[in-house]
């Protein structure tokens, strides 16, 4: 009997959080000295998380790539600004709340349990960068808060 | 007359000024391979003033004049005799304005004919750019002489359509060398392999009798090699000339070695084709 | 029994930890980016006549870096330009012409024209970019306004090509 208690309440908390990566963010082309945005409501090339998880609040963080790494190990400074991450309850990236990629952020799951994180940024190249293609991780952590 | 005069002198011109104007043209050499079947190129205005653009292609190919200068070889109407992309791929929109500060893509579409040979075949893009016009400046005066010089660039870069199987290769020949005042002058033939062009990098050393490496100087910067990019589309004889620092190189003899490598920093690796390195080297005698 | 009642406990708190422990989970995405290495032209300084006065020819020179036309190329290090001209014999105004002749031409790494080298615009040129990828060009010319030279504002283009 305390075990059917206990458990009815467990099962519904323990109902797993997934996060799943949707869409890179996708600076294109660069031209070296020529900073180039993306912003986290460009459809096209803002980045793009999905979560599924409980009702309820969630703590949001990323981790956050300073530099895109080239050809032969070249460095590409990227930066992120205080509103380039935006959380939309309804996964429509028209509807967004702005918030600070480099902090924590509490946001609040809706009734269906969906949600989605879209992110922006800034490449920065030299003048003198190398040509050729560059790539770095960003990584979204998600924890449901008890 | 002499009143018109007095009043051309109010109407200087020296005060007129051009605020610099074009656009920045990346990359400056396209690929495009056969299974994609496009390519772009990006425009960026970095002036404070919308600049006019047009776009058209040409045939035509690097070689170098009896000087060793490098020089484009342009048909008007290529043939078979040559690989020519022009007839099939096309530039989109070719006229266009681009924004202070903004960027446009010029799209390029192949539609190349059924059958095509495996190979790589050429064209150039020609980017006129409109760079400013000259105000003209001063007192409204009708009796006045005012001369206005309109500045206008074209760029000029290589496109390069691949399909299929591409190999490219370089040989080195003829190669010779010789110090004319504060620079190293060097030729060699080079001759194009495969059935692509070669693009990469000659690189220049200079060795004295105890195999040390002599610097040379581009600019206020020593360096150990010298380098400069080269595309072998066909045959050329390129003349190099690098510069060796004050005072310079002592008298007696030394070795100058010539290599040819398919390695460029200026361009996607990933567009690079492979080639084996080719090297020579040649007495350098300072008198 | 007891071990019934044990196990039961056990069991409650092994979900009970599992409860107040927070989930978490993450997930990744890239950013890419394709730096491209451009060439840029510009056109920098007006060629600049100042004043002209019928009959009286005015020259500006090349290697004049205030009133000189000049053109700046930024590129590659070290890469091999071939530049051509497009010059005018003729300035206009509407139906007249003023002759523009004697082109001079000077390239330089450096903005100050220092080592620079004259050329002939007609004839063309090949120059090398400098280490850090840069070239200048200036142009200049002689004006040959007649004697009744009709007032008016004459133009014309010049156009230099290069070839990277």
């Amino acid at each position: 009997m305390g075990t059917m208690l206990l458990g009815v309440p467990l099962v519904a908390q323990g109902k797993p959080v997934t996060v799943t990566g949707i869409r890179s963010v996708t600076f294109g082309a660069v031209l070296p000295g020529v900073p180039r945005v993306v912003l986290r409501t460009d459809p096209a090339n803002s980045g793009q998380f999905d979560i599924k998880g409980p009702k309820g609040n969630v703590l949001l963080s990323f981790v956050l790539p300073l530099t895109m790494t080239g050809p032969a190990g070249a460095q590409m400074p990227l930066t992120f600004g205080a509103s380039d991450a935006g959380y939309s309850q309804t996964q429509s990236i028209g509807s967004q709340v702005g918030f600070d990629p480099k902090q924590p952020f509490t946001a609040a799951m809706p009734n269906n349990g969906r949600a989605s994180v879209f992110v922006g940024g800034t490449a920065n190249p030299a003048t003198n960068q190398r040509a050729g293609a560059y790539t770095a991780t960003i990584i979204l952590n998600v924890t449901v808060l008890p | 007359m002499m009143r018109a005069l007095g009043l051309a002198g109010l109407l200087a011109l020296a005060g007129a000024s051009l605020t610099a104007q074009g656009v920045m043209v990346a990359p400056h050499a396209v690929f495009i391979d056969h299974s994609r079947g496009s390519g772009s190129v990006l425009l960026y205005n970095p002036g404070t003033e919308p600049v006019e653009v047009s776009i058209s292609t040409i045939f035509g190919y690097p070689t170098t004049d009896s000087s060793g200068n490098i020089k484009l070889n342009t048909i008007e109407n290529p043939d078979s005799t040559v690989p020519s992309a022009l007839a099939w791929i096309q530039a989109f929109p070719r006229r266009l304005t681009v924004a202070p500060k903004e960027r446009q893509t010029v799209r390029l579409l192949a539609r190349p004919p059924i059958g095509l040979a495996d190979g790589e075949y050429w064209l150039r893009l020609v980017i006129a750019a409109q760079a400013g016009t000259v105000p003209i400046t001063g007192v409204s005066d009708t009796t006045a002489i005012q001369v206005g010089l309109k500045l206008e660039v074209r760029t000029i870069i290589g496109v390069n359509y691949r399909k299929g199987a591409v190999m490219t290769g370089v040989a080195l020949s003829n190669l010779r060398a010789q110090v004319v005042g504060d620079s190293v002058i060097t030729r060699a033939r080079l001759e194009r392999r495969g059935n692509a062009a070669f693009i990469g990098m000659i690189r220049e050393t200079i060795v004295d009798s105890t195999g040390a490496v002599r610097a040379q100087r581009i600019g206020d910067s020593l360096i150990t090699a010298y380098q400069s990019p080269i595309g072998v589309y066909f045959t050329m004889e390129p003349r190099l000339a690098s510069a060796i620092p004050a005072p310079g190189l002592p008298r007696g003899r030394y070795w100058l070695r010539y290599e040819v490598v398919a390695e460029r920093e200026d361009l996607d690796p990933k567009v690079v084709l492979k080639a084996p390195a080719v090297r020579d080297s040649v007495q350098l005698v300072v008198p | 029994m007891r071990i019934t009642k044990l196990s039961l406990v056990v069991a409650a708190l092994v979900l009970t930890g599992t409860a107040l422990q927070a989930q978490s989970n993450n997930a990744s995405i890239t950013a890419t980016a394709s730096v491209q290495t451009p060439i840029n032209v510009l056109g920098a300084q007006q060629l600049n006549f100042g004043n002209v006065f019928p009959g009286v020819n005015k020259t500006v020179n090349a290697t004049d870096l205030t009133n000189g036309g000049r053109f700046d190329v930024t590129g590659q290090a070290s890469t091999p330009v071939t530049l051509s001209f497009t010059l005018p014999a003729t300035l206009s105004s509407g139906g007249n012409t003023m002759p523009i002749v004697s082109y001079t031409g000077v390239h330089a790494l450096l903005a100050t024209q220092v080592g620079g080298v004259a050329f002939s615009p007609a004839a063309g040129a090949t120059p090398t970019l400098s280490g850090t990828g840069a070239l200048f060009v200036w142009v200049g010319a002689q004006v040959q306004p007649a004697t009744n030279q009709v007032a008016g504002v004459y133009t014309g283009s010049v156009v230099m090509t290069v070839v990277y």
